[in-house]
């Protein structure tokens, strides 16, 4: 027994190398340790950094931290916690800030998944395997790459894990697989609960064809549906817990409604179409009819690798019956999904002129395709990479989030003036401590009454503001009593939570000094002023971007009736 | 004898595995740091040295069980992710109990370890994969 490197590792290094420099990479200007969260392009992105970095620092997620949740201590822990648990571990083992290690985490997990299908697809050819992986590229581009840096990366995650339950599907036949599928289904619920549906759906399916090709077409199948159904006993074992947050709370708010038609992704840029692929749709849709033929060829045992290219593809367009902004997320990593179908129609291309030496042709397409995928050359109707960088959040304010964590008492209360960082307000949760904003955003029917006191020019006591929390993805759920749960986000109303509030009551406030439109951060300064003068506030922390005043009697008054 | 032979050809087998999994480290440390060639060896090596001992190698143990049947980049790869898994749900239901997750990063790794030790002494699951 010698090791030999095969040519297939040194194409698998080379696409795997590849696909991290140009995500990840390039995205962090291929430094891996920054002095600040970069590449955070949305609130939900530092609703997952903050939320990590909040169980890394209380050690456990039994409930929510208080400054998550609007300053409540009985807020069950409800988001699906998985991917926040890889970054703290890497954070804690590496010394990486896990602001980079969920970013690391994430996008290296894709890759694997990438690796994972790649070894999926393997399973009924390898050719076919080798000139599909490149495709993957994809997935850190474009509409794709939106879901790393706009905060979908739990879901990509549990996609990748779901992947990995197909993966063990594949091998279901192998002692103690039952096992191993029961953890990949756990793992998927316990990072992203709606791609338990999709995972789930997909072993049914599966299960189903198991059935059918045992009783249907006599062959036997008996031990495969057997550690299915054990799978899912150990995965039921496991996951109670968490099945029963998922029901009670998403399931309860978010209920399956198959008339719910979403054509566009919310605010989302755009939507993942086939015609994403350019040219190579043409190929993929060739490769399809190509699989329909395959499956039916091989009907006593059909490749995993293309029902799941089959069913990731109907899930995809899910928006049309009720699977909402969740079908979208699939298609983030529809090249990874549908690249079977690529190496399928690659293949019987191939199948035309060669027969013989495929295996070394196959990587030489595979990485003819990874150059064309990889936009070194740009050529028209071919998808391509395009190169995202991302910004770090400046140095100033990450400065303020980190002073006041270290130089604040835990129960302080924060007040934000205006800021333009702030529209991404789950970026505030790094104070770890709970905070009010003021309301600065006006709609068409009413101008923000922040922006009216300035037009004013008149300073109060009183502004519209907001207290702060992740508060209307899941309404704040609590225990009310036994599989019973309450959401105080909606039986206190929302007016409970963003109302006219006394600003003299806050123990810090802190104030922007720059600001995109000059006057917001003029009068920023002249409420600041204000609180000056009242003799019991003081500057205790001060940058060129942001000032902190401390309040040393909360409650008494701060501000007169003053013009600005 | 028969189990004398076992035994040499299963620590024969087993150090061609070690080989392939540093053969895997430097694979993944070039990897990584010609991604992020600005960043200095260091940590680097610091980061792929986590990954190796939170889940590449805690992976590799656990589906060592099924060595006969898949290859082993295979097995790296989907094992690093199983066990990514399995210190997902260890990590989260140790909370339950207050354990708190700067321990249990460090134990949690040691099932994966303790899953090879059994495989590797008990005589139930040497080198029988099913496969039907």
């Amino acid at each position: 027994m010698k090791f030999r490197i095969e040519p297939e590792y040194i194409f698998l290094f080379v696409v795997f190398t590849a696909l991290l420099f140009f995500g990840l990479g390039n995205l962090w200007g291929h430094k891996l340790s920054n002095p600040a969260p970069t590449g955070y392009h949305a609130s939900d992105a530092f609703q997952h950094q903050t939320r990590a970095l909040a169980i890394k620092d209380v050690g456990t997620y039994v409930y929510e931290p208080p400054w998550i949740v609007a300053g409540y201590t009985d807020i069950i822990g409800f988001y699906p916690p998985g991917l926040y648990y890889l970054s703290i571990a890497l954070s804690f083992v590496s010394g990486l800030e896990v602001y980079d290690t969920i970013y690391f985490a994430a996008f290296l997990f894709g890759i694997l998944g990438a690796l994972t299908f790649y070894h999926i697809i393997k399973k009924f050819n390898k050719p076919v395997a080798l000139m599909s992986l490149p495709l993957s590229i994809l997935i850190f581009t474009g509409i794709s790459m939106v879901g790393f840096t706009w905060g979908a990366i739990p879901s990509l995650t549990a996609q990748v894990l779901m992947i990995l339950t197909m993966w063990v599907l594949a091998n279901v036949d192998l002692k103690l697989s039952w096992l191993f599928l029961g953890i990949a289904l756990s793992a998927t619920v316990l990072t992203h609960s709606s791609e338990l549906v999709i995972a789930g759906g997909f072993m049914l399916f599966y299960f189903i064809v198991t059935l059918g090709i045992h009783f249907i077409l006599k062959q036997s199948k008996l031990i495969q549906a057997r550690n299915m159904i054990l799978g899912g006993i150990v995965f039921i074992t496991i996951s109670w817990y968490f099945i029963l947050i998922a029901q009670l709370v998403w399931a309860k708010l978010y209920p399956f409604d198959p008339r719910d038609v979403w054509i566009t992704h919310g605010g989302y840029p755009d939507i993942f179409n086939l015609s994403n692929f350019g040219v190579f749709q043409y190929i993929i849709i060739g490769g399809m009819l190509a699989g329909c033929y395959l499956l039916w060829k091989n009907k006593e045992n059909p490749p995993l690798a293309i029902l799941a290219g089959f069913y990731m593809l109907f899930i995809g367009y899910g928006n049309f019956y009720g699977l909402n902004y969740k079908a979208f997320q699939m298609r983030y990593l529809w090249p990874i999904y549908l690249s079977v179908f690529l190496g399928i129609g690659f293949y019987f291309l191939m199948n035309l002129v060669v027969k013989r030496g495929q295996q070394q042709i196959a990587i030489v397409i595979g990485i003819i395709l990874l150059i064309l995928f990889s936009g070194l050359f740009p050529i028209p109707n071919v998808p391509q990479y395009k190169i995202l960088e991302g910004q770090p959040l400046d140095q100033y304010h990450w400065d303020v989030f980190a002073w006041i964590r270290e130089n604040t008492p835990k129960d302080a209360v924060l007040y934000f003036f205006y800021g333009d960082l702030y529209k991404s307000n789950a970026v505030l949760r790094n104070t770890e401590r709970i905070h009010y904003q003021v309301l600065s955003h006006s709609n068409p029917d009413n101008t923000a009454d922040f922006l009216t006191k300035l037009q004013q020019g008149i300073i109060t006591r009183n502004y519209d503001s907001a207290l702060l929390g992740d508060c209307c993805g899941a309404a704040y759920p609590y225990w009310k009593g036994f599989a019973n749960i309450g959401f105080r986000f909606q039986e206190l109303n929302r007016s409970y939570f963003y109302k006219p509030t006394d600003i003299c009551m806050m123990d810090y406030y802190i104030f922007d000094k720059v600001a995109s439109q000059p006057a917001l951060a003029q009068y920023n300064l002249a409420i600041a002023n204000e609180m000056m003068k009242s003799g019991h506030f003081r500057v205790v922390h001060e940058n060129p971007y942001s000032v902190i005043l401390k309040n040393d009697k909360p409650g008494e008054n701060c501000i007169g009736n003053a013009t600005a | 004898m028969i189990s004398r032979v076992r035994t040499a050809l299963e620590t024969q087998q087993l150090k061609l595995e070690a080989q392939k999994l540093v053969m895997l480290l430097f694979a993944l440390y070039t990897a990584i740091q010609i991604a992020f060639f600005k960043e200095s060896p260091i940590i680097v090596g610091r980061l792929v040295l986590s990954l190796f001992f939170l889940f590449v190698i805690p992976g590799w143990c656990v589906l060592y069980l099924w060595r006969e049947k898949i290859g082993f980049f295979e097995r790296a790869v989907s094992g690093t992710l199983l066990f990514a898994g399995i210190f997902v749900l260890s990590a989260y239901y140790s909370g339950f109990v207050g354990i708190h997750i700067k321990y249990s990063t460090w134990i949690i790794p040691f099932i994966g370890y303790a899953a090879f030790i059994i495989q590797f002494f008990a005589s139930s699951l040497h080198g029988k994969v099913r496969k039907h």
